[in-house]
């Protein structure tokens, strides 16, 4: 029963997502310029590193290709995640207006439903550098795993993008408390700048958010430490270990919100 | 509630800078030098960086193009004030309440954490004049992202490109020396420039002060060229405008 209801969820969101897409695809000018606008804002950090790096090569016995390529270990889930899961960015304002409602009607989990609540394609750009990042990298670092380095990634990527989209779930979910503090996602998108680079760098409070609750860590720095230096190939497996636990503290999170819901009325 | 957001706001651009400075920390352990910056100075130019990121912050810029999204803009053409003015106006009220919190920021950073070297210039006079012209500029691009709103509906998209563009060739990531020379060439040939990199360097006196003036001059007439581009757009955009009233 179980089983045949995720069954049943999964082809819901891969409806709905094709809807997403199919309406989106319309407007041509704002799609182009969405991808040109994550093209700009990742290149613009790619860059930052080229430049500054090319005179200092050795950060903290980072050097500049594996910064690289964590960058792009970084980005890449960034956008699978906005392409999957941008809908959550819709929930501040439906919990505003009062009109998660239409949601909660019907027979479909809500959490899915939010997720797919819209699209936005900039997630292709952002996908785009990832990946261009950590092959650009991959001709200069050593990877350890040679051949599996490939889908050690996918799992990282995947996990990460469920990571992404879990953390902004439950930030969105503080609107049900604070409905006027609409643009704490934004604050905690910025985080996901500061994950981008080696954590060794931060001081250690710091760096423990990106374990928990931002648990960044578990997906690009982790992984990026292992693949480029080498250890237990069981390192990879904590990333969806920590996808799960983070998305379903984030579906409680939703979920306790939701009791203090007050709905427009009509 | 509205200071919960803003507050918030500042926040985020505290994260922005957050990444920078421990990079720049990292990059400069060891008393290296970059661009003829050591790390006192560096820190001071990332704070300068922060609090010019602070004012006329994206929440600002938003609000701009807001009337012409959802079609009040033709209620606001019915007065008898300039759209410009208007805009204009708007921004000096949203600058006054934001300076007032970056003079906070100033005060909280230089006595805690970071302390700013002083300007090195020689002309006092330079250094506010850019300041100001730098602010003028960036209220300027706002209303012009703003009005691009006639033709698109796509904001948040055109304020990430101007966002990631104006990052790195206004000298706010880094400065721009250190730019290949290709680079630095594009980066001189565009207005971003003057909001960030022209106030940096008179105030760490990188500039003589012929070549100060020469810069402060470029910043008025990239408000000019600005301003009459938005003059112009402007004009095309309502005659784009339809609206429906009774």
């Amino acid at each position: 029963m179980a089983a045949e209801q995720r069954a049943h969820a999964l082809t819901h969101f891969a409806l709905l997502l094709r809807l997403q897409y199919r309406a989106k695809s319309a407007y041509r000018a704002d799609l182009a310029l969405e991808i040109v606008s994550a093209l700009l804002r990742q290149g613009t950090w790619l860059a930052f590193m080229l430049v500054l790096l090319r005179r200092t090569p050795v950060v903290d016995g980072w050097d500049t290709w594996k910064m690289v390529f964590l960058y792009g270990l970084a980005t890449a889930p960034l956008g699978l995640n906005v392409l999957l899961f941008d809908g959550v960015w819709k929930l501040t304002e439906l919990i505003r207006k009062g009109e998660l409602d239409s949601l909660l009607l019907r027979p479909v989990d809500p959490v899915l439903h939010l997720y797919t609540r819209s699209v936005s394609l900039h997630g292709i750009g952002d996908l785009a550098i990832g990946i261009l990042a950590m092959s650009l990298a991959a001709q200069h670092v050593p990877l350890r795993f040679g051949l599996w380095t490939l889908p050690l990634l996918v799992v990282c990527v995947v996990s990460g993008s469920v990571v992404y989209a879990s953390v902004n779930l439950a930030s969105a979910a503080l609107g049900f408390w604070f409905r006027e503090l609409h643009n704490v996602p934004f604050l905690v998108q910025q985080f996901t700048d500061l994950a981008r680079f080696p954590l060794a760098l931060y001081p250690p409070v710091l760096t423990a958010i990106f374990f928990f609750p931002l648990p960044f860590a578990f997906v690009t720095y982790l992984p990026t430490v292992l693949l480029t230096e080498g250890g237990s190939v069981w390192v990879v497996l904590t990333a969806p270990a920590a996808a799960a636990v983070i998305h379903m503290l984030a579906r409680l999170g939703f979920r306790l919100g939701l009791r203090r819901y007050e709905s427009a009325g009509n | 509630m509205y200071r919960g957001r803003y507050v918030v706001g500042v926040l985020i651009s505290l994260v922005q800078i957050t990444v920078l400075y421990y990079i720049w920390r990292a990059i400069m352990s060891g008393g290296q030098r970059h661009a003829g910056y050591d790390w006192p100075q560096m820190q001071t130019y990332l704070l300068l960086s922060f609090l010019l990121t602070l004012v006329l912050s994206f929440g600002t810029e938003e609000r701009v193009s807001a009337s012409i999204r959802d079609g009040s803009v033709s209620l606001e053409l019915l007065k008898p004030v300039h759209y410009m003015t208007l805009r204009v106006t708007e921004l000096i009220a949203a600058l006054f309440v934001e300076l007032l919190s970056v003079g906070l920021c100033l005060a909280l950073f230089v006595s805690t954490v970071l302390p700013a070297v002083p300007p090195e210039t020689g002309s006092r006079f330079l250094l506010v004049l850019s300041f100001l012209l730098a602010v003028a500029l960036k209220a300027t691009i706002a209303i012009t992202t703003g009005v691009l709103c006639f033709w698109t509906t796509n904001v948040l998209g055109l304020i990430a490109c101007r966002q990631a563009l104006a990052l790195m060739l206004s000298g706010a990531m880094f400065p721009l020396q250190m730019l290949p020379d290709w680079l630095h060439t594009v980066a001189y040939a565009l207005p971003f420039q003057s909001f960030f990199n022209t106030p940096t360097m008179i105030y760490f006196g990188r500039v003589g002060t012929a070549d100060a003036a020469g810069l402060v001059a470029l910043q008025g007439a990239w408000l000019i060229a600005l301003a009459g581009m938005t003059a112009l757009l402007l004009n095309r955009g309502f005659r784009r405008l339809d609206s429906y009233g009774g």
